[in-house]
């Protein structure tokens, strides 16, 4: 834990963890609790932000409920180079959420770079893979579809950082 | 609702979200309209299962977690108890069933070595675990889930 965060920042965050009110002042329960003004909370949010505690605020979508529906973890096996061109293409494509780097394990798992990508039917992801496979020069990747979601929620970080401290105490 | 004001209210609670003390008013003015109606299209939007939530993602790493993504080669006869298990954990958030020989994916988050090796000793108890795959990311290079 780094220390230019105290304990009243800790639970500002693990408020915003949580879903906003949807009152007029969705901040000013959490400023009455915290015992701070509004314009306190306020101050500490753009901190958090500006030290990047926090990536972003705003709403988090159930994008297969927005029309997304065709998702798929595409893993590949990439080279220096490959991963060099990949970088871009990735940055601009919004169809791709998200996209790392990840250890191998010889003679067990050789694809080294996973993405994830969204489409409104099973034709759009495919055709962002022909695009990847055409830059890329590769066939080396597998498609692993999702059969079943046992569970997607919204991680609490901070509320698990507060209750080890209460542990502590 | 129509669909243009529904697409930028989108846009602007995804993208653009007002950190004041009267964010809805704010939104409100940038769409021209009232306060009374973004909240009303807020919860609509919610209702239907569009928003998940609106909040912050933070920068768990700054925070002092790790996070990996793990694979299990798992069969059928004692799916249902790893399930049960994974899903009851806070560090998993995301746990996908996948076509594949490693068929069950999940994320885990950890800040203290001792609740990895926990992890790994539960799920090598499960006598359908037939292997495990622990794949932390070496570099990441784009993590936005906006649509």
């Amino acid at each position: 834990m780094k220390n230019d965060i105290d304990e009243l920042d800790l639970k500002i965050l693990a408020f915003l963890e949580g879903d906003l009110p949807l009152k007029p002042e969705p901040f000013k329960d959490l400023s009455n609790s915290l015992e701070i003004s509004q314009e306190e909370v306020l101050n500490r949010i753009n901190f958090l932000m500006q030290k990047g505690y926090i990536r972003r605020i705003g709403a988090i979508l159930r994008h297969r409920k927005y029309g997304y529906k065709a998702n798929a973890m595409v893993v590949w096996k990439l080279n220096e180079e490959q991963l060099k061109k990949i970088r871009k293409f990735v940055e601009k494509k919004r169809e791709i959420s998200h996209a790392y780097e990840r250890v191998t394990i010889q003679g067990k798992w050789e694809y080294n770079f996973f993405t994830m990508i969204h489409g409104r039917n099973k034709k759009e992801p495919m055709k962002i893979i022909r695009e990847i496979v055409q830059l890329l020069g590769t066939q080396e990747y597998a498609i692993y579809k999702s059969v079943k979601e046992f569970k997607k929620s919204s991680p609490v970080y901070a509320r698990r950082l507060l209750n080890e401290r209460e542990k502590k105490f | 609702m129509k669909k243009e004001i529904k697409d930028n209210l989108l846009k602007i609670l995804q993208y653009d979200f007002p950190v004041s003390t009267t964010p809805w008013r704010d939104i409100g003015k940038k769409l021209g309209v009232s306060e009374n109606e973004v909240l009303e299209m807020v919860g609509d939007l919610k209702k239907e299962g569009i928003i998940r939530r609106i909040g912050a993602i933070l920068a768990k790493e700054k925070l002092g977690f790790r996070s990996l993504l793990v694979a299990l080669k798992a069969k059928d006869n004692c799916m249902d108890e790893v399930v049960t298990y994974l899903n009851s954990l806070e560090a998993v958030t995301h746990n996908y069933l996948r076509e594949g020989e490693w068929n069950l994916w999940f994320t885990f988050s950890y800040f203290k070595e001792e609740e990895l090796h926990e992890l790994k000793s539960r799920i090598e108890d499960f006598s359908c675990v037939e292997d495990i795959l622990i794949l932390p990311a070496t570099k990441t290079y784009k993590i936005d889930a906006r649509f």
